[in-house]
């Protein structure tokens, strides 16, 4: 059966454009690692450390994975003096420390604690 | 200008110059907004920064191959995404690939601003007369290359958790290259550019993951070119000449290669009305490209 090739291309478009609206409308659309498809903020649950982003703070992983931000410093050799709990992973990373190297130390953390 | 073709040819099969533009120019239009569109969300967000108290997304929160990175890890994980991917990047994937389901590669032909960026090189080369061919066989071996990638990123993301394949990937140098200044990734971008100018699309024929997996998935496809042996002039090629993937569409009745993206340039150059988008009907018999 022939389609017509105007109509071949409202399909592409239609196509494209439906499941956006369609996410959009049920609340699974978010550009965003902070809010969810709901415009609630994304905190750390503790849950999976895959969770974790550079935009989180030292507090958010202290409070999401019951860990002292101390024992981060000590952990990876970090100056103290640059570390608050408001300050984020990301502004941190160096060759010692970074996002992938803390979610690996909080699983081995959470493996090896009892 | 109406021009009629070959004796017996119904009126619905005489070209008119007028409706070759018409289709030329929506689908150059149809490129330009998305390239605008990314365009904006990148200037946005180089202007802004990560830093700002104010929120603008990314030009990654518009990738669908992130979407198809994530994909396992986010099935795995009881809804969690990777880095640099979101919601937007889940439902972009799905919709790509209804797109491919309904229209094969579509997004690819219509959509896809990487692929509308080295097109638009790719005139511009030629027009320069820089245009060169690629010997068939290394064309051959080349295109297998994108399927290799995409076993790589694929199951470089499943096993670590991060996208491997954004170290390379010249889409995310060229929208992010504020934030990712000159890297690998940029490497690839210059290159695949600089190639532009001598071949067609070298990323989409040769190295890209997401149209190696749109192509497979456009196998499923429920429409596709066909071609009228009825009333098909082999002589002439122009529709093989006219192709930008280098398809040999004379070569068979249905152009079901994945390698065909769906511009239709072929249908609106061909002057006899001999090629058409059908909607595929059991039993379906006829030989297609490979």
């Amino acid at each position: 059966m022939r389609v017509n090739k105007f109509v071949y291309v409202a399909i592409i478009l239609i196509a494209f454009f439906i499941p956006y609206g369609l996410a959009k409308a049920g609340g699974y659309w978010s550009t965003s690692g902070k809010f969810d498809g709901t415009g609630t903020p994304i905190v750390a649950t503790g849950r999976d450390t895959a969770e974790i982003k550079g935009w989180m703070t030292f507090d958010d992983i202290s409070q999401g994975y019951k860990v002292s931000i101390d024992e981060i410093v000590t952990a990876f050799d970090l100056p103290k003096e640059e570390v608050s709990p408001d300050k984020t992973l990301n502004k941190m990373e160096s060759t010692s420390f970074s996002v992938t190297k803390l979610r690996q130390w909080l699983d081995e953390r959470r493996s090896s604690s009892p | 200008m109406t021009k009629t073709i070959a004796k017996g040819a119904t009126q619905r099969n005489t070209i008119s110059w007028a409706r070759f533009f018409q289709l030329l120019w929506l689908r150059r239009v149809i490129q330009l907004y998305f390239v605008l569109f990314i365009t904006k969300v990148a200037v946005e967000k180089a202007l802004v920064g990560e830093e700002s108290a104010v929120f603008v997304p990314g030009p990654e929160s518009y990738s669908p191959f992130g979407g198809f990175e994530g994909l396992y890890k986010f099935v795995t994980s009881g809804g969690l995404f990777i880095a640099h991917t979101h919601w937007s990047n889940l439902v972009l994937f799905g919709t790509v690939v209804l797109v491919a389901l309904l229209t094969k590669s579509a997004f690819c032909g219509w959509i896809c601003p990487f692929g509308t960026l080295q097109e638009w090189l790719g005139s511009l080369g030629k027009r320069l007369g820089l245009r060169r061919s690629v010997p068939q066989r290394i064309d051959s071996i080349l295109r297998n290359f994108k399927y290799v990638m995409l076993v790589w990123a694929t199951v470089g993301a499943a096993v670590t958790g991060v996208m491997v394949f954004r170290d390379i990937d010249p889409y995310h140098a060229l929208v992010a290259a504020a934030e990712v200044g000159f890297a690998s990734s940029t490497v690839v971008l210059l290159i695949t550019l600089a190639a532009s100018l001598f071949v067609e699309r070298p990323w989409c024929k040769y190295a890209c993951p997401l149209g190696a997996l749109i192509g497979l998935i456009g196998h499923l496809s429920l429409t596709k070119v066909e071609r009228s042996e009825n009333l098909c002039k082999k002589g002439c090629r122009l529709c093989d000449k006219s192709c930008p993937m280098g398809v040999e569409i004379t070569a068979a009745k249905r152009v079901g290669t994945a390698e065909c993206n769906n511009c239709l340039t072929c249908v609106e150059a061909c002057p006899w009305g001999a090629l058409d988008t059908r909607v595929l009907t059991l039993p379906s018999i006829s030989r297609e490209v490979t």
